[in-house]
C-alpha cells in the first residue's frame, strides 16, 4: 500500500496525504495543518509504534535528542472512505518525500528534518562516530535515523537537491548543507586545503565530504544561516568578524608551535 | 554456500542501489539483484573498500567498460559470512577491508572509553576530594609546611599587629604548651590586635588568637577549649588541606613539587575565608577534647563558650562573631561537645590563672 500524497506550495510548503480507511500516518506534534473530520488524532510517546512503555519512553528521549518532540501525533482514518491530513513545513524550505525501501530501508538525516510519514517508521538516533565530523561537519554528532518501509516526509530550509553519487564518487559540501544521506554514503570532513582559502574563502576551515555510492540530499540554506539573515545580522558568521577570529586562531597556533619547539 | 544481503550500485541502476544477494561461487562473486539480473565477477578483479556513514559498510567494487560497479554490505554478520565463504586468494584482501571496519569501530570505542574515563576521574576526584587533598597534605614535607606558615605569618603581620609579648601571649603559650606536649610541631602563639572574636591556625604550628577572643572568653578554660580545637587543625593538617583544595589542583601540584613562592600569596589571601568541612571540624572537636583531657584541663570550656556565643547571636540577631561563621555552632555540635565533656575520663583541675588580669593585659 503506497501512500498517496501531494506537496503544495513553492517555498512555504505543506504536504497533503490521503489516508485509506484504517490507514495511519505519524507526524510531529504541531506539524498538522488540517485533517478531515473522520481522522482521529492520538498523541503517543516515542515514535508511535505499539511497543512497551519503557521502550516508548526511551524512544521519546532519543527523539528529543534528535531535535524532535518527545511525542508523536498519530493520525488514523476511522471512516469508511479516504480522508486527507496535511502537515505544514515549520520554516521556509522544501518538503521531500523519500520511499525508505528505495534507499535500502534506512535513511540518515539532519536533526529536526523528519516531518511525518507512514505509521511504523522508526525514528532513532544516528551517532556520528568520528570526532572531527561531529565537531566540524556542521551537523553535530547526533543525526536522525529513519528505518522501516514506507514514505517519510523530510523538511529542510532552502531548496533541497538530491544528488546521486556513484561508487567512489566524492562531493565537497559546505558544512551544514547536508540534509540527508543514505547509509552507504561515507560522511567525513576535510580541511579546506590551504590557509588562504580557509581564512579568506568564506567556507570556514573545513568542508564536509560525502563519498558514494548512494544518494545525498543537500539544502541550499541551512536554518542557522537563515536565522542570521532574518535577525538582520547579515552573514555575520562569514563576515569580517569571523575572518578576524580565524586570523587570531591561526596566529595563536603558529605562536604555540614556535614556543613548543623552543622549549 | 550462504547468501548475504547487500546493495548493488552501478551505471544504469538507481543511485541508491538495488537490493541484491551476494554469494561466492568458486573464484566468482555472484550478484543476484532484486530485479532478477545476475552478474558474476571474478574475485581477483574486486577492489575492497570501506564506506558508510560510520565507516561500517564493506564495499566491493570492480571496473567494467570504464565504469565502476560496486556492491555494499552493511550488516556485520554478513561481513563475517562473506569472509568465510570467500575463495582463499581473496579472503586476505577481504579480511583487510573487514579489519578496517573493525578498526574504526575499535577506535571509536577507545575514544568513548577515554572520554568516559576522564569523566569518571573527574567525578571520582570531586567525590573523594577530601581524601585526595588529605593525602596530598600528608605528602607535603614539614619544611614546606613551615615555609607556607612563615609566609602566611609575614603577610598577616603586614595587616595586623601580632605579638608574642605580654601576659596574654604568655598565658596562651602556657596553655598551648600543655596541649601540645610531645607534638612534632614547634608551636608559636601570637596575639593579634583584631577585635573580632576568632582564633585560627596557620600551617606549620602557628596559632593566632585575636584580642577579641580573649575579651569574649569567660575563663581560661574556654580559651583552652578553642586552642585545643585549633591545635588539632594543625596536627591533622586541616588548614593545609583546605588551602590545597581551595587553591585548586594546579597549585597543589606546585606545593607537592616544593615551589611555594607564587601560590602561597593566593592562599594567604583566602586564609580568613577558609572553612573546614563539617567532618574536619568534628574531628578537631573530638581530638581537641581528648587533648584537653590528656592535659588535665576542664572540658566544659568549649561547649560553654559556644553556647554563650550562640545565645548572644540569637538575642542580637544578624551576623554573629567570625568564630561562629567559620565554626557554625549548631545544636548538634554543641550537644556533641557536651556529651564528650561528660563522658571523657579526665583528671581535671581548673587552671590556676587569674583570668580577669589576663583580659586586662590583652586589652592594653
Amino acid at each position: 500500500m503506497t501512500l498517496q500524497y501531494r506537496i503544495e506550495g513553492s517555498d512555504l510548503q505543506y504536504v497533503e496525504m490521503v489516508l485509506a480507511p484504517g490507514e495511519s500516518a505519524v507526524g510531529e506534534p504541531g506539524a498538522m495543518m488540517f485533517a478531515d473530520s473522520g481522522v482521529s488524532i492520538d498523541t503517543r510517546m516515542g515514535d508511535g509504534s505499539d511497543a512497551g512503555f519503557g521502550e516508548r519512553l526511551a524512544g521519546g528521549f532519543k527523539r528529543s535528542l534528535t531535535g524532535e518532540s518527545f511525542f508523536t501525533s498519530v493520525f488514523t482514518n476511522t471512516a469508511q472512505r479516504p480522508l486527507r491530513v496535511a502537515f505544514a513545513a515549520p520554516s521556509p524550505g522544501k518538503i521531500i518525500a523519500v520511499d525508505l525501501e528505495s534507499v535500502g530501508g534506512t535513511l540518515i538525516c539532519q536533526k529536526g528534518a523528519f516531518l511525518g510519514g507512514t505509521k511504523g517508521i522508526k525514528l532513532s538516533l544516528a551517532f556520528k562516530k568520528r570526532l572531527r565530523a561531529g565537531f566540524f561537519g556542521g551537523e553535530g554528532f547526533i543525526m536522525q535515523k529513519l528505518t522501516g518501509s514506507g514514505t517519510v516526509f523530510l523538511h529542510a530550509s532552502g531548496t533541497l537537491a538530491k544528488l546521486e553519487l556513484r561508487a567512489g564518487e566524492e562531493l565537497k559540501v559546505d558544512t551544514g548543507c547536508l540534509a540527508a544521506l543514505q547509509t552507504t554514503v561515507n560522511y567525513d570532513v576535510k580541511y579546506v586545503g590551504s590557509l588562504k582559502t580557509s581564512v579568506l574563502g568564506g567556507e570556514g576551515l573545513f568542508l564536509a565530504s560525502v563519498k558514494g555510492p548512494g544518494s545525498v540530499w543537500l539544502q541550499s540554506l541551512p536554518i542557522q544561516r537563515l536565522r542570521l539573515v532574518i535577525a538582520g545580522v547579515q552573514n555575520q558568521s562569514r563576515g569580517l568578524g569571523a575572518r578576524l577570529w580565524y586570523f587570531l586562531i591561526v596566529i595563536f597556533v603558529v605562536i604555540a608551535t614556535i614556543m613548543g619547539k623552543q622549549s | 554456500m550462504t547468501e548475504v544481503p547487500g546493495l548493488s550500485h552501478g551505471p544504469g541502476l538507481p543511485a541508491s542501489g538495488v537490493p541484491a544477494r551476494l554469494q561466492f561461487r568458486g573464484e566468482f562473486l555472484r550478484v543476484t539483484r532484486a530485479d532478477g539480473t545476475v552478474e558474476d565477477v571474478l574475485a581477483d578483479a574486486l577492489a575492497v573498500g570501506v564506506t558508510g556513514f560510520n565507516e561500517d559498510t564493506l564495499q566491493l567494487s570492480w571496473d567494467r567498460g570504464g565504469e565502476t560497479h560496486a556492491v555494499t554490505v552493511s550488516d556485520p554478520a554478513a561481513h563475517r559470512s562473506l569472509l568465510q565463504s570467500a575463495p582463499a586468494g581473496f579472503a586476505a584482501r577481504l579480511e583487510s577491508g573487514h579489519s578496517t571496519v573493525r578498526y574504526h569501530r575499535r577506535k571509536w570505542h577507545a575514544v568513548v572509553g577515554v572520554l568516559a574515563g576522564v569523566v569518571l576521574l573527574v567525578v571520582a576526584a570531586w567525590w573523594q576530594s577530601e581524601a585526595i587533598t588529605g593525602w596530598l597534605a600528608s605528602r607535603v614535607s614539614m619544611e614546606t609546611e613551615v615555609g607556607i606558615g612563615e609566609r602566611a605569618l609575614a603577610q598577616l603581620e603586614l595587616e595586623h599587629e601580632l605579638t608574642q609579648e605580654g601576659d596574654a601571649a604568655k598565658t596562651v603559650a602556657d596553655i598551648g604548651a600543655r596541649l601540645t606536649r610531645g607534638s612534632r610541631y614547634e608551636y608559636r602563639w601570637y596575639i593579634s590586635d583584631e577585635k573580632e572574636v576568632n582564633a585560627y591556625a596557620l600551617p606549620g604550628g602557628i596559632i593566632v588568637v585575636n584580642r577579641g577572643m580573649i575579651e569574649e572568653a569567660g575563663s581560661a578554660e574556654e580559651l583552652a577549649g578553642v586552642l585545643a580545637h585549633e591545635v588539632q587543625h594543625i596536627e591533622h593538617r586541616h588548614t593545609l588541606q583546605q588551602m590545597i583544595s581551595s587553591a585548586g589542583w594546579a597549585a597543589m601540584l606546585a606545593v607537592v613539587l616544593g615551589d611555594v613562592s607564587a601560590i602561597t600569596a593566593i592562599m594567604i589571601h583566602q586564609l580568613g575565608n577558609l572553612r573546614n568541612s563539617r567532618k574536619l571540624e568534628s574531628q578537631a572537636d573530638a581530638e581537641g577534647m581528648k587533648a584537653l583531657a590528656r592535659a588535665g584541663i576542664p572540658l566544659d570550656g568549649m561547649p560553654a563558650l559556644f553556647r554563650r556565643l550562640q545565645a548572644d547571636q540569637e538575642k542580637r540577631g544578624g551576623e554573629g562573631p567570625a568564630l561562629l561563621s567559620s565554626h557554625p555552632a549548631t545544636q548538634e555540635r554543641i550537644g556533641e561537645l557536651e556529651r564528650l565533656a561528660k563522658t571523657l575520663r579526665c583528671d581535671c583541675r581548673p587552671l590556676a590563672i587569674d583570668w580577669p588580669a589576663v583580659q586586662a593585659a590583652a586589652a592594653r
